[in-house]
């Protein structure tokens, strides 16, 4: 496996203009569930090593189950799934769900160090790994405490840093921050996008946020309704780093309604 | 602290009210018919053959407790141990659930004395009537958590390649604990009820008996006021039972549990 440290942004590629093995080729994906469903059908999508790439869709196209597939949590069912050049999709890879998920019984900072566990790495490592993670998320001073005693931004932190926690290469978020009142999901945007510029990890972002998946993204595909496909590929030229300040950039409205608009053909 | 005492006061006054006026209309209504002592006794002649009898009532609400705590462990223990095999072997769960529910519907006055010919009187009968009518919400509360389980976090689980026993220790048993001590609380109720339906049967010889051999005593001997007070005392072994079962479960709860809310 290959550890290729990201290309500097202005070399990043965008869209088809791809530099290097790419960090996901999806072809002619499909994915019927055992029940029948046809969930996902001719998914093409290829993205860079370190490119952020939000999708976005009607609601029960099949965006979480194109996650999962990533991730190896389900086998697809025509086509072929590459990750970083590599068959062992699950290698290397971290998932945000759209709850925290977080074991209650365990306090914060047991939470984060959970992968490293079950993956049977070093404890003591582990422990400093895990608190800067904390740190990096902002919440320091909150490791020994219980995931019931944090609101939900706070969870969703937590969850993040616990994916963190492995050091991956690639990001799977399914609408981490759905829950989240929109001044704390604007917090946790930008500092996703502090992670992201810092780690250079490639993320597929699911939102149903079109102004979030444009503040996070290099890219943003649009799905059609089930069985889902992507119809529109819309790469974001605005500069980067993002700032709050870009929210008001009349590109970035622009970029929102073009994207809001091909969504609602597909509603 | 004075706010937690206020809130105690106000959670207890409206059932001590309650008890009160229950409590006032009996007397009156005794006094006002001339009801028969051996019929209804009042409370006021409850009240004074439960003082004349306070040392007895004291030691067989001891030994009624002693059984039904015993059973009452006896099914936390087997209940859980079940449920585990239960949610661990599915052809275990679908072979042997059906007998499961035996436990449930059984008539267990009618297998008491079955128990008592087999295993003999005395405590060990005792305890096992309880144990055999608190065990069914063990092994089915048990069960169930140890199958509930959310499908993200189970995900987590695979997408780390966590082995089978990581997922149990890590994941699975910590999850099951709230329904365990769901499960708990019922069974601790049961088990009183159960300890005292052994005690109908089995007494524990040489003078020493339970809350459950002195009401069938007292009744047979017309002893109604006795009567009265030996269920009192049953009726708040059981509430303590729960009320402690509860009280630890709640503790548990709300250290490792508190968002989730279960019973
Ligand atoms: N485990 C499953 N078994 C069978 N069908 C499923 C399963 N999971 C999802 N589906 C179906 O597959 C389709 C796509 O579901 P999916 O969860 O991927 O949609 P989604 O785009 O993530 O929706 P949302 O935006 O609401 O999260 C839906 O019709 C859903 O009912
Ligand atoms: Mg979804």
């Amino acid at each position: 496996m290959t550890t290729r440290r990201p290309a500097p942004s202005s070399l990043r590629s965008l869209g088809d203009g791809l530099t290097g093995s790419p960090a996901l080729v999806a072809e002619g994906v499909g994915l019927t569930y055992a029940g029948g469903i046809e969930a996902l059908r001719n998914v093409d999508l290829t993205v860079a090593d370190g490119q952020f790439v939000s999708i976005v869709g009607p609601s029960g196209c099949g965006k979480s189950t194109f996650l999962k597939a990533v991730a190896g949590l389900i086998p697809i069912t025509h086509g072929t799934l590459t990750l970083r050049g590599d068959s062992d999709r699950r290698a290397d890879v971290a998932f945000v769900f759209q709850s925290p998920t977080l074991l209650t019984w365990r306090t914060v900072l047991g939470n984060v160090e959970l992968p490293n566990e079950l993956r049977g790495g070093g404890r003591s490592t582990a422990r400093s790994h895990a608190r800067e993670l904390l740190a990096l998320v902002g919440l320091a001073d909150f490791a020994d405490r219980f995931p019931s005693e944090l609101s939900g931004g706070m969870q969703m932190r937590v969850s993040l840093a616990r994916a963190l926690m492995t050091d991956p290469r690639i990001m799977l978020l399914d609408e981490p921050f759905g829950a989240l009142d929109d001044l704390t999901r604007q917090r946790l945007n930008e500092d996703l996008h502090r992670i992201w510029l810092r780690d250079r990890w490639t993320g597929l972002f699911v939102t149903h946020n079109v102004s979030e998946a444009v503040y996070l993204s290099d890219r943003v595909v649009v799905m059609s309704s089930r069985p889902g496909q992507i119809v529109a590929d819309v790469p974001i030229e605005l500069s980067i780093p993002r700032t709050p300040d870009h929210r008001s950039d009349p590109g970035f409205a622009a970029y929102v309604r073009e994207i809001g608009a091909r969504l609602r053909e597909e509603v | 602290m004075a706010a937690r005492a206020s809130a105690l006061v106000r959670s207890a006054l409206p059932p001590l009210t309650l008890f009160l006026t229950v409590a006032a209309l009996w007397h009156g209504a005794t006094a006002i018919l001339n009801i028969p002592a051996f019929v209804l006794p009042g409370p006021a002649d409850v009240a004074r053959e439960a003082f004349a009898n306070g040392a007895r009532l004291v030691s067989a609400t001891g030994l009624t407790a002693v059984a039904a705590l015993s059973g009452f462990c006896a099914s936390l223990v087997i209940g859980c141990l079940i449920g585990f095999a239960f949610s661990q072997w599915p052809l275990v769960r679908s072979s042997c659930y059906p007998y499961a529910i035996f436990l449930q519907t059984v008539p267990i006055v009618a297998i008491a004395p079955l128990i008592i010919i087999w295993f003999g009187t005395g405590l060990q009968s005792v305890i096992l009537v309880a144990f055999i009518v608190s065990l069914f919400p063990m092994i089915t509360n048990a069960t169930a958590g140890l199958t509930t389980l959310d499908r993200d976090l189970l995900a987590l689980f695979r997408l780390y390649h966590a082995s089978r026993w990581q997922t149990l220790t890590k994941l699975r048993l910590p999850a099951a604990v709230p329904f365990v001590i769901a499960g708990a609380k019922t069974s601790s109720g049961l088990s009183v009820i159960g300890a005292i339906v052994g005690e109908f049967f089995a007494g524990y010889g040489a003078e020493r008996y339970g809350l459950g051999y002195l009401i069938t005593l007292t009744s047979g001997q017309l002893k109604t006021a006795y009567l009265f007070s030996a269920v009192l005392c049953s009726t708040a072994l059981g509430l303590v039972m729960f009320g402690a079962i509860s009280a630890i479960g709640n503790a548990v709860l709300n250290r490792w549990f508190r968002h989730q809310t279960h019973g």
